[in-house]
């Protein structure tokens, strides 16, 4: 909502501008387009969002669980 | 007759002289002074966001918003006020605890108590922590794309040929996910911090371990599950995408049927986030006094819940595992 919410792709070659251009979030999308989720093409775009917003977050998971692997040896992480 | 030996006193803790920061390697002052500084900023956010909406609540917040049911309009005085999405809030956060507070306790349970095998236990464990990490977006689109089909038509919102896959139920099972990480985590943190005497004077009495986890075990650890259901319940009711996913977000609350019960978690309606999301200007409420009143009203609960977690960490004195750590 505060990023603008407009489907627009900010350039980092715009210089310093780039820093104040709006956006849109994939969640932000997803939540915008939610009304249209029946239309096959929109169906099939958000679930591809979701999919790729998924995939992020279990990479994040792991990167997690394997920074926290040799703590565990000197139990300071459960 | 010799004199009575004076009591004894407890030693004096001796206090070394504190290191003066300025001794300190200026590489250990700069990370020192960032992170005050970051302390410091935490605190002004949370003050400045707590006392802007305090002044637009006392602005925009009067008593009679939370009795009158919503309604489209072009203006804002003709809105209405948000008696739908409150009642929403109170719904959606009752059914969200009723289904994870038991799934969290009880998997905390058999993780903690049981654990065998342990492959498994690692399994779960990994699970809840993948659950906690998903953006409550993709549950919401996963619940969507779930409850859409014939199979779970009877639990949302829909007409004779199809389901809608919306409904307070169907909105209350996956927002649930994300109070359960929440629950699962205090819980176990509980049983892991309760005494081994207190479950091995139990089996010294003859109780088996069922019979102490529910006498011994679960009573001794209420508070840890009392403290994760608030923080779970804060989270059930701000979240925003599941409930415009699965809620519908409508203005008021519509019910399936005349059904008393059954129609009302069948139906569509909202919650204080959803509201104030539509009215704000991002929404197409255009209410943007009302999206501050509903938001302030949204935060007060909040903080009340905040407050209510300190003080059932309080009632009835330390917990069992902090007299341990104590000595007594």
């Amino acid at each position: 909502m505060v990023s603008g919410g407009v489907s627009f792709a900010p350039n980092p070659a715009d210089g310093t501008i780039f820093w104040f251009e709006p956006f849109e979030s994939l969640a932000s999308t997803i939540i915008r387009s939610a009304e249209s989720i029946s239309t096959p093409a929109i169906h099939s775009t958000l679930y591809s969002f979701a999919a790729l917003l998924l995939f992020s977050s279990l990479v994040l998971s792991l990167a997690a669980y394997l920074v926290r692997l040799p703590l565990r040896r000197y139990q300071l992480s459960n | 007759m010799a004199d009575a030996a004076p009591p004894l006193a407890p030693p004096r803790r001796r206090h070394g002289r504190r290191e003066s920061i300025w001794r300190w390697r200026r590489g250990d002052l700069v990370i020192f002074a960032l992170s005050w500084l970051a302390g410091m900023g935490l605190c002004i956010i949370a003050t400045a966001l707590v006392l802007f909406f305090a002044v637009k609540g006392a602005q925009y917040l009067r008593p009679d918003l939370l009795v009158q049911h919503p309604s489209a309009s072009v203006s804002q005085a003709g809105s209405g006020g948000f008696l739908d999405p409150i009642e929403g809030t109170v719904l959606l956060g009752v059914i969200g605890l009723a289904i994870a507070v038991p799934l969290g306790v009880t998997t905390a349970l058999w993780v903690v108590e049981f654990g065998r095998p342990r492959w498994l236990a690692r399994v779960v464990e990994s699970t809840v922590e993948i659950i906690a990490g998903t953006p409550d977006v993709v549950l919401a689109i996963f619940g969507l794309a779930l409850f859409e089909l014939g199979l779970f038509a009877p639990l949302s919102f829909g007409q004779p040929g199809g389901a809608f896959g919306r409904s307070f139920l169907t909105c209350g099972i996956i927002v649930s996910a994300v109070a359960i990480p929440s629950i699962y985590t205090a819980t176990r943190n509980g049983l892991i911090a309760t005494p081994r005497q207190l479950r091995e004077a139990s089996y010294a009495l003859g109780k088996t371990k069922t019979a102490t986890i529910r006498r011994v075990v679960l009573p001794a650890i209420r508070r840890d599950v009392a403290t994760g259901s608030a923080l779970g319940l804060g989270r059930i009711i701000g979240d925003t995408a599941i409930v415009i996913l699965l809620l519908g977000a409508t203005l008021q609350i519509q019910t399936q049927s005349n059904t008393p019960v059954l129609g009302l978690l069948r139906g569509t309606g909202s919650t204080l986030t959803t509201y104030a999301f539509n009215a704000s200007p991002a929404g197409d409420g255009n209410a943007p006094t009302k999206a501050y009143a509903a938001a302030a009203l949204l935060l007060l609960l909040v903080l009340l819940l905040n407050w209510g977690v300190g003080r059932i960490g309080r009632i009835g004195g330390p917990p069992l595992h902090a007299e341990r750590r104590l000595g007594a």
